[in-house]
């Protein structure tokens, strides 16, 4: 009986110890953040620092990948669309030593790039929307998006405009798409949705759960949560008549009204706030709208909150490797545990450095080797490969159905992108279907997204997948097999068109095999073709 | 007993679940028995929803105020229960009403729709941090799968398309059907592809992947395999069947109406037949701002054949009793008719209609003031309502589920059910 006591006591001794020497390392890790290195950052430098920690860890990185999966990669991430073959030929034969990197460069300064990640971020916004009149404001947002991203204008001059929006979005007018993460929220509660996504998607952090009850496993005190919430207590919307029993939303500066801080024993109840920063640093006070938004988005983007420089390097980090250095990529902040701490400190003293100029930052992770390395999953699928492989994650709706419009030459008719005008139109038309079956929130972490039987069979079965799979008409197959009456040249060529790349060994014999079983020629490459959109590859990165 | 002990995601007990558990040791041999076949008799119930996308109105549905002036031109019915008179147009739901309760003093605050239409349908107001699932996948967690590969939950005319199962994620969420009177979307196979072809495809597929497979995502290809084996068991499975009601004889097909919403309660009815926890029909338009009572007409047409063929279908194969069919929208509306002859929204005080489940039929809990304006007794909310319809259900409201973040919620944070229900 003494004896277990006394192993009690000894273990309680050594769990104490443990406990000092991590808050001593977290300490350490804090200090770490109030000296950045704000100098240029160079791809060489990433990858220095990433190898130091792999050494340290004893893990070999993987190979860097091959030009096929290059090309396929950094098309799908930057414009969301796949390489044609051409493109890829002509990739392939370019012996230049950069050609990488000038590869990059040209999708970089395309209107694709733009357009997509426009769209990567309204989904974003639209994957927590609590009101869904506010998705009047998603096609105005991508919009607006499109063109801040080809204006290439900083992170925090995009987050101002968002974050300060007043304006409006009518039916049949042309929107203020600046208004979408404003209005994403409406009513009474909208302040505290507000602040809560301001946090999310630009600090990275998810105070929210602070609303109710002091945060369980962070420091935010259900007062801080409040006190962040009063920066948009006098945000107003309201419905604007658009006549014929149609409305739009408009957000505005109220002239009065206090943010309440609802009594835990009486929710009817409660105190009135005032702004004041995460970090302690007060807000206006009793000020008016536009001057605590303003004030917010100031405070925000300093020097001093590393938070606002981390949540976009994580972020967009996590998409382009696959995992992030904090997961998931919107529960960042000072008591979470990175990987790689040494490398995130440098690119967000970099990315501060920049101004938040997002495309210097883009580049140096492209050009990085990490990027560059082939793709793997871990043991288990949320084993997180620190870096010495790229993760192939599943692709977001907008990529897969680009990746199958694409290489299929148009699927779901010829009107299948005339509707796209008209959000109502497109909610019922075949890419809106398709899309709405394939969406996921694109904060969630890749290895948590899961497939589904609907999933399946749409792939599987779909009548207009089946109608352009066939051989006739224009459809793909019919020129593919007339071009390349050779079966081992034919199969090259469909392995190009949909997956980008060319048919292992065994690949070529398994469907030679195929071929020769089947009944003909055309029932052949036509169960071929179904098979390869059908694959995990065809709907992942590789 | 295990009904009793909440069980979390992991299949692992949990202590507070344990310790309730414990407490039930605390009764009488006798009463712990008799509460165990109660239990058993309540396992492989289902749920079908009836929603009313718009908003119905209670006085031209289940609480009509003829007389007033708010009442409008609207007059009532006596029904199978004397005492209890409906709204003119709902005779077929009349002659069912021994089956079916009123709540007629639903009351809540949310007067818009999407957020009025979540709360109906999660039993919460939405939140940016957590999606919470619909009643309908909570269901398909829950409760029983069907067998034969059918899926969980069934939503037919797309409602709720906006909601979906939150974070309980894709294995829970609903499986739709746009018209009942085709097959879904999708499962059929092309006519130019026969058994034989689609085994060679599913072989090829299959051997295709081996390469991706090697490159160490072997975990990734076996999943998505594996979808796509319980796509090709329910392309294949006879159980589809269930998703054709041209096999129901004629009549059978009347008495519902054969209208789209009176198709989808027959597609409800099969599926439900088979073994599916959950079905969930919509009704749209009910958002009746203007020429209210002309188009409200044609409403309550539909969907009172639809209703009663149901319920009486329903009653007629004994399936009732462990059948819950509920009827409601996401708020009723208001008593001033505005100058376009229409009702606005009013979620203040409204109608729902419930049978089966084991709920005795034939009863009104809670009512209006004369012209339905306010609720006079019985204020029933939101959680009280879901709180009721989970434990018709006998699932355990209180049970939490790992939501994001790993921060567990609740199926219901709070509410107790209706206890007139159960009496």
């Amino acid at each position: 009986m003494l004896y277990l006591r006394a192993m009690f006591l000894l273990l309680l001794l050594t769990k104490v110890s443990i406990s000092a020497e991590a808050e001593k390392q977290k300490a350490v890790a804090l200090e770490a953040w109030k000296k950045l290195d704000r100098t240029v950052l160079k791809s060489g430098e990433i990858d220095s620092l990433i190898e130091k920690e792999l050494v340290r860890l004893g893990i070999t990185p993987a190979p860097l990948c091959s030009d096929y999966d290059y090309i396929r990669r950094i098309s799908l991430d930057l414009t969301g669309k796949p390489p044609s073959p051409l493109e890829i030929r002509l990739f392939l034969s370019d012996k230049t030593l950069d050609k990488r990197k000038k590869y990059a460069e040209k999708l970089i300064e395309s209107d694709g790039y733009a357009k997509y990640w426009a769209t990567y971020w309204a989904e974003v916004i639209a994957a927590k929307i609590t009101d869904r009149r506010g998705m009047l404001a998603y096609r105005p947002f991508e919009e607006w998006m499109t063109e801040q991203i080809k204006l290439n204008r900083g992170w925090d001059k995009i987050a101002h405009d968002l974050v300060c929006a007043e304006g409006q979005v009518v039916p049949g007018e042309k929107g203020d798409g600046r208004t979408f993460l404003m209005l994403a929220h409406l009513g009474p509660d909208a302040p505290v949705e507000r602040a809560a996504e301001v946090s999310r998607i630009f600090l990275g952090m998810q105070i929210q759960c602070a609303q109710c009850h002091d945060h369980p496993s962070d420091i935010w005190k259900r007062e801080q949560f409040h006190e962040f919430a009063a920066y948009f207590a006098r945000t107003g919307d309201r419905l604007v008549p658009a006549g014929d029993m149609k409305f739009g939303i408009r957000v505005f500066g109220k002239f009065f009204g206090e943010h309440k801080m609802p009594s835990k024993e009486d929710p009817a109840k409660g105190t009135n706030i005032q702004p004041k920063f995460l970090d302690g640093r007060e807000g206006p006070k009793f000020a008016n709208d536009q001057k605590r938004r303003e004030a917010l988005s100031i405070v925000m983007v300093e020097n001093e909150n590393p938070w606002f420089a981390a949540s976009y390097v994580n972020r967009i980090w996590s998409k382009l490797l696959g995992q992030g250095f904090y997961q998931p990529i919107d529960d960042i902040g000072p008591q979470k545990e990175a990987v790689h701490h040494e490398t995130l400190l440098r690119l967000v003293g970099a990315f501060q450095g920049s101004n938040y100029d997002t495309r210097e930052f883009l580049r140096s992770v492209i050009h990085s080797n990490a990027y560059q390395r082939e793709a793997r999953l871990g043991k288990t699928q949320d084993e997180h490969l620190l870096f010495a492989a790229v993760y192939p994650s599943r692709l977001s709706a907008e990529s897969l159905w680009e990746n199958l419009s694409e290489t299929m030459e148009g699927v779901g008719g010829p009107f299948a992108r005339f509707v796209k005008v008209n959000p109502l139109f497109f909610a019922r038309s075949y890419e809106g279907q398709f899309k709405s079956q394939f969406k996921f929130d694109p904060s969630a972490k890749p290895d948590e997204v899961e497939g589904a039987v609907a999933q399946a069979l749409w792939f599987m079965n779909n009548p207009q997948i089946e109608d352009k799979i066939k051989v006739k008409g224009n459809n793909i197959l019919v020129k593919l097999l007339k071009e390349n009456p050779q079966d081992d040249l034919a199969l090259k060529a469909l392995y190009l068109k949909m997956l980008a790349r060319e048919p292992s060994f065994t690949e070529q014999s398994k469907c030679m095999q195929y071929i020769r079983n089947a009944i003909n020629r055309e029932t052949a490459y036509e169960d071929l073709l179904w098979a390869l959109i059908n694959t995990t590859e065809f709907q992942s990165r590789r | 007993m295990y009904l009793e002990v909440g069980v979390n995601a992991d299949r692992v007990v949990s202590r507070r679940a344990f310790l309730g558990a414990g407490s039930l040791l605390g009764l009488g041999w006798k009463a712990a028995v008799a509460r165990e076949a109660e239990q058993l008799r309540k396992q492989g119930l289902s749920c079908i929803l009836l929603f009313m996308t718009g908003g119905p109105s209670q006085f031209e549905t289940f609480d009509p105020k003829p007389g007033t002036k708010t009442g409008g031109p609207t007059q009532k019915i006596s029904t199978a229960v004397p005492g209890i008179d409906i709204a003119e147009g709902w005779e077929n739901t009349a002659k069912m009403m021994k089956e079916i309760t009123l709540l007629r003093s639903m009351t809540n605050n949310v007067a818009e729709h999407t957020r009025a239409q979540y709360q109906m349908h999660t039993g919460y107001l939405p939140a940016g941090g957590v999606k919470f699932p619909t009643m309908g996948s909570i269901a398909s967690k829950e409760l029983p799968a069907p067998k034969g590969d059918l899926p969980s939950f069934v939503a037919i005319g797309t409602p709720g398309n906006t909601i979906g199962s939150g974070f309980l994620g894709m294995a829970h969420a609903p499986f739709v059907v746009n018209d009942p009177a085709r097959m879904p979307n999708n499962v059929t196979r092309s006519l130019n592809v026969d058994e034989s072809r689609f085994q060679n495809r599913l072989g090829i597929l299959a051997e295709l992947e081996g390469e991706y497979s090697k490159k160490n995502a072997k975990e990734r290809v076996d999943d998505h395999q594996a979808t796509y084996a319980n796509a090709a068991r329910l392309v294949r499975s006879p159980a589809l069947e269930a998703f054709d009601i041209s096999k129901e004889k004629i009549e059978v097909q009347n008495r519902y109406g054969k209208t789209p919403f009176g198709n989808g309660c027959l597609l409800a009815r099969r599926l439900v037949e088979q073994g599916v926890p959950f079905v969930e029909v919509e009704s749209r338009d009910w958002d009746t701002h203007f020429d209210h009572f002309s188009r409200v007409k044609n409403l309550n047409q539909a969907v009172d054949m639809g209703f009663a063929g149901l319920v009486g279908d329903l009653k007629e194969r004994g399936m009732l009793e462990k059948t819950l069919v509920i009827w409601m929208g996401e708020f009723g509306r208001t008593p001033i008719i505005n100058p376009r002859t229409g009702r606005d929204h009013f979620p203040r005080a409204f109608s729902v209609a419930v049978a089966g489940g084991g709920i005795k039929g034939g009863k009104v809990i809670g009512s209006t003031n004369e012209d339905g304006t306010a609720i006079k007794d019985r204020p029933i909310t939101v959680q009280e309502l879901f709180s009721s319809f989970y434990k018709v259900l006998n699932i355990n409201a209180r049970k939490e589920n790992a939501g994001p973040l790993e921060r567990p919620i609740k199926i219901l944070d709070s509410g107790k059910p209706v206890d007139e229900l159960f009496t």
